[in-house]
Order: C-alpha cells, then structure tokens, then sequence
C-alpha cells in the first residue's frame, strides 16, 4: 500500500518524536511559567486563583483514573472475552438439562 | 402552551412524515439514482428544519387529548437542526452500503428522534419514542452476526422498557390532570418518576445505561453512527424540557461521567470504549439538566449539539478502521496511520472536540456546564467534572488512537477509508472546528439568551493544563493502558447472567424436587399396593376363596340381617 504525502509528515513526525516531546514539555514549561506571571482571574474555588492548579490536576487525574479503574476491573469487572459467548449459541445457553445436572458451576 | 406562542395556522409539513415517506421510496430506486436520492432527501431535511418558525403546529383533538405534533422553539429547534445535520453526514458515510432495510431504517429513526423533538405532547412523543426503538433495532441485527443478534434483543427489551414505564406515567399523569401536555413536570407524584425513569433510560444513565456500549459496538458500522447521535440526545433533550433543576440529576450525571470514564479505561474494543464515552459525555448534560439554571440548560443543549458531531467523527473514524481492516479491537490493532493518514487526522479532529482543546467544539460547550458548577459553587461537581474531563482525553484522545493508528505495528497495511466516508467526517469535523472558532453561532441556537465566554483566560489556562499534563501522565503510564484481552461487566450482568443462572437454579431446583416427589410418590403407591395385595391378594384374608358352606352361611346372615331392617324399619 502507497504512503500519500499526509502519511509521510506523519510518518516524519513519528520518526522525530522525540525532538516533538520535547518541544512539546518546553510548551508546557512556559505554559505554566506564563500561569505564575499572569493569574487566571477567577477566584470562586480557592484553586482557582493558584498558578498552575491545572497542571496538578491534570496529572494527578490521569493517576487516579488509570489506579482506580483497573483496580476495580482486576478487582470486580474483568472477565474472560469469552464470558458471554454462550449467548450466541442458545441452545447451550438453555442447554440439555441432563448436561446442566451433571456440570459443577 | 405557554401563551407567547402563537398558533400559526396554515401548512405545516412535518419534517418527519416526509422523512419517513422519503425512507419507504428508498428501496423503490436503484444504483446511484439511489444514493442521490438518499443524499437529496437528508438535504432537503435540513432546509426543513431550518426553515421551521418558532410556533405551534399541527394541533388537534383525539378523544378529549389536545395532541400538538409541532411545538418548535428554540430548545426543540436546536435538536432538530443538529438531527438534521447528522442525518446528513450519516447519509453520506453510509453510501457505499447496500442495504435496503438500514436505508430505510435509519431513516425512519431519524424522523422518530426529529420527531421526539418537535413533539410538543407526551402521546405524540411516546409514538415517536417507540418509532426510534423499533427503527434502531434494525442497524443492529443487519450487523448479522450472533451477538449483534442476541445484543439487538437485549436492545429493544431494555427499550420496550422504557416505553412501558413513560406510557404509564402519562396514563397517570391524564388521569390526575387531564392533561398530557409536555412541559416542565411540576409535582413529584409516581407520574414524575414513572416518566423520569424512561427518559433515563433512553440516556444511559446509570445503574440503566448498560445497554448502550452493550448495542452500539456490535451496530453496523453505519448504523453506530445513527444510533451514537439519536437516542441518548433525544433523551436528554426530554429530560433538559421536563424535568430542569431536579436536584439528583447532578449527581447522577457526575457519577455518569466518571462511569464511562473507567469503564473506557478497561475497555478493548474501540467501538466500545467509544459508547463508553458517550455515556460519560451524557453525564455532564444530565449534570447540567439537574443544576437547571439558565447556563445549565444551555450548556446541556450545546453540548449535545457539539456531542452529536464530535462523537460522529470518532465513531466514523472507528467505523472506517474496522471497515478496512475487519478488526476493532486495541490489542489487534497499531500502525496503521501511513495507510490510513486522513481518517487519523479526521480522527483527532474529533478527539480534540471531545477533549474540549480550544478551538474545537467540545471547549465551548463544556465548559459552559462546568462553568455553570462553578456559579453555583458546586465545587465537588466541579472537580470531578473536570476530572472526567482529564479522563475523556486520556481515553479517545490519547490511548484510542495511539494503539490504533500509532504504537506498535501490527503488520496491517489497510488502504485509506473509501471517499464518502471521508467526506461525512470531513463535513463532521467542518463543524468541530467552526464551532469552536465561531461559538456564537452554536450559542445563537440556545433555549436562553448566551452571555456566556469560553475563551476566558481562566477557562484557558486551566483546561490547556489540564489537557496537557494528562497528555504526560499518559505518557508516563503508557505501559498500563494498553488494551487488554479482558471483557468488563456492567450492570447487564444482571440480566446476561444471574438472570438466566436463577432461572437454571431454580428449573433445576423444581426439576429435582419433582422428581424425588415422583420418587417417593411412587414408592407410596408401591407400598400401598403391597398392602393392599396382602389383604386381598392371594393368601390374603380377604382375597383368599373361601368354601362354600361358610359363603351360604354368610348370605344367610346378612339376607336374615336385610330382612330384619325391612320389618322393623
């Protein structure tokens, strides 16, 4: 398969990942530097008026939902992928009685 | 009806009768006569909608109820002109199709959710509501496969549902008021809950909403489009006119919000982690329904304007991968962005959207709810808004399309989506970025006057910060949030398993007691007819034959005892 002109900036993006996060955390640097040199001009929850609040929060949401949820999913939710998949066979989802009777589960 | 609203007599050419009239020419027409027509007809929907003044159409009386087919003002009008835009875009991406039945469907349930829209009586409105339900169904099963069977099913009982649960309380409700006109619900009667709980439903708000990211991953790839933009936003377009300000509705949409949040956290395949964000996203309008303040609403009803847009691109652009390539899953997919460059970068319009990244749609209309949070000083909703926030990025922006298109190859080299679909999420992802450039024109559609700027240097500060350290955060955990060979159960569970496991339990419990009572039923009998064949049988005392002198002397006895009762009685 041919790669159009779009695939290959995209493909010279890849390959200069590196050099783009990097760019990429100097943004972000002066981002929150710029925070500190002007505020953000609301005041109605405390954090607001903080420099940079965003920044922490942003991180520290990312932490929390990736622990929670998969602590919760090995915890309670995860199942084999083949968990359902008697539903699309009914005639073991309702199965031979005799069967049933002699399966422990 | 309020009385500001005029009767306009003369033609009302209800969008949706000629939407469904349109539908069931469909299938009469061949070839790319065909696809013309399906394309003329979306757009002659849209100049419809349009052109729809405010007012009051197409009333009157059956059987003593003031029936109203077309109450449009700004609230119904803005979900009719985003209806008729998605139609549209979902028209064109499904154009390769061929497939009468989701031709005609799709169609028709577009009309219902138009329909629902302009319904300005809840009878009008619970015809419509089931119309969606039964037109939907069908993008499903045409999937045809198992599970886009058994899942079609499940689909329309849920809905069924539903519909049962808002015919009853609009009995109810004619029946203590005699009326069944539909506007904001005032008393909090069974009525009030019986009709909230069927709204609910049709939104996907938890512990009800599983299924959603139960149906719409296994819809045809088409059909998701439809069905990602109808159901829930006619929901929550119900929900913003009936029931504005109630008080549980925030919580219930904050928890929804975090809920698609984990669950899209454990999800493998796109499509599903996609639904997954279609209830979280929900979650911040039933939030902004429960705060029912002016910004509320009206950043409730922007949100499912920008919603139904966004979300068509990134279900289009999952269609289109699994359209080219026949997987869906994260784990079975990576690599695929120099073939498929376009459909990325539609993509990540989309996903951008969704994120709320300024200069995309998503940013002017969430913020809106969450900015209504903090008028209200509602600082736990607040937070936790934005936390979902954080994590809708982490989800479709980052993780979705990273083990997608980007990550480690998985050797496919797919061609590029075909042209339609292109072009429906180039049209989609127009208005993703003009309306996050332009906000005034979404905001001129609002139910309540916008004094309202996004572009603040608050909402900017905290949002880009937000966004981009979430960015490294996902970058950080990068190893933890690839996709994984693993299933989630949600609250279907309980009607996928320990519904059908009681069932087993208790068939099987009555079958072994059943049978031990035939078992032992039958030794009784046995032991009867023992003792009975004891007695008479032979050698018994009474079965044995006896001689016949001591019989003669036997009838002797009793013909001289019968003789006695007769001459003395």
């Amino acid at each position: 398969m041919k790669v159009n002109k779009l695939g290959q900036l995209l493909e010279w993006m890849v390959n200069n990942s590196k050099t783009l996060s990097r760019v990429m955390l100097v943004i972000m640097a002066g981002l929150v530097i710029t925070n500190f040199i002007f505020p953000a001009g609301y005041d109605r929850f405390f954090w607001e008026s903080l420099p940079a609040a965003g920044a922490i929060y942003g991180i520290f949401s990312c932490f929390v939902i990736v622990v929670v949820s998969k602590f919760l999913g090995y915890k309670f939710l995860y199942r084999k992928e083949d968990y359902y998949d008697n539903e699309s066979r009914p005639n073991e989802l309702i199965g031979n009685p005799a069967d049933r009777e002699n399966r422990n589960d | 009806m309020t009385e500001t609203m005029t009767l306009s007599s003369g033609m009302w050419l209800h969008p949706s009768l000629v939407m469904i009239f349109g539908a069931l020419l469909t299938p009469l027409i061949r070839g790319n006569a065909q696809k013309f027509f399906r394309v003329a007809l979306a757009l002659l929907v849209i100049y419809i909608a349009f052109s729809i003044e405010h007012g009051i159409y197409g009333q009157f009386n059956v059987a003593g109820m003031d029936i109203v087919t077309g109450r449009a003002d700004k609230l119904s009008l803005a979900f009719v002109y985003v209806f008729s835009l998605i139609t549209l875009i979902a028209t064109i991406y499904s154009l390769h199709v061929k497939d009468n039945i989701q031709h005609v469907t799709s169609m028709i349930y577009a009309a219902a959710a138009i329909g629902v829209a302009l319904a300005g009586d809840l009878m009008t409105l619970y015809v419509f509501w089931e119309m969606m339900m039964l037109a939907s169904v069908w993008l499903i099963w045409r999937r045809a496969t198992p599970t886009a069977y058994t899942s079609g099913y499940r689909y329309i009982l849920v809905h069924a549902v539903s519909g049962v649960l808002l015919l009853a309380g609009i009995v109810i409700m004619y029946g203590e008021t005699g009326s069944i006109a539909f506007e904001q619900m005032q008393t909090q009667n069974l009525a009030f809950y019986l009709i909230l709980i069927g709204f609910l439903i049709n939104a996907a708000v938890p512990p009800f909403g599983a299924w959603l990211p139960d149906a719409y991953p296994e819809a045809t790839i088409t059909g998701a489009i439809f069905l990602s933009a109808l159901t829930t936003k006619t929901a929550v377009y119900t929900l913003i006119r009936g029931f504005p300000g109630t008080d549980f509705l925030i919580w219930m949409g904050v928890i929804m919000a975090l809920w698609g949040v984990v669950y899209a956290v454990l999800a493998n395949d796109i499509r599903r982690l996609l639904a997954y964000h279609i209830i979280s996203q929900v979650g911040y309008m039933v939030a902004g329904v429960g705060m029912g303040t002016a910004i509320a609403l009206n950043g409730a009803t922007a949100h499912a304007f920008t919603h139904i847009l966004y979300k068509s691109v990134l279900f289009m652009g999952a269609g289109a991968v699994l359209h080219m390539t026949g997987k869906s899953k994260l784990t079975e997919l990576g690599g695929i962005y120099k073939y498929m460059p376009l459909t990325f970068v539609l993509y990540m319009v989309g996903a951008f959207s969704i994120s709320a990244f300024p200069l995309f749609s998503g940013f002017v209309s969430k913020t809106m709810v969450v900015e209504a949070a903090a008028v209200d000083h509602r600082a736990w909703v607040w937070l936790l808004l934005s936390m979902a926030s954080a994590g809708t990025f982490l989800h479709t922006g980052l993780k979705l399309p990273y083990f997608t298109f980007l990550g480690k190859d998985s050797g496919l080299k797919p061609k590029e989506a075909p042209w339609n679909m292109l072009l429906a999420m180039g049209i989609a992802a127009f208005f993703c970025i003009f309306i996050g450039v332009y906000p005034a024109w979404l905001y001129s559609f609002m139910p309540a006057p916008v004094n309202y700027n996004a572009y603040s240097a608050g909402h900017l500060f905290w949002e880009i910060q937000l966004l981009l350290f979430t960015g490294l955060g996902f970058f950080l955990m990068i190893k933890q949030l690839g996709g994984e060979r693993k299933l989630s159960v949600d609250t279907d569970w309980i009607y996928r398993k320990a519904g059908p496991g009681l069932v087993y339990k208790v068939a099987d419990h009555v079958r072994q007691t059943w049978r031990s009572f035939i078992g032992a039923s039958l030794g009784m009998i046995g032991a009867i007819i023992r003792s009975l064949r004891g007695d008479f049988g032979r050698g018994g005392v009474l079965g044995d034959t006896w001689s016949i002198g001591a019989t003669t002397i036997w009838i002797a006895l009793f013909l001289g005892l019968f003789g006695a009762f007769v001459v003395f009685f």
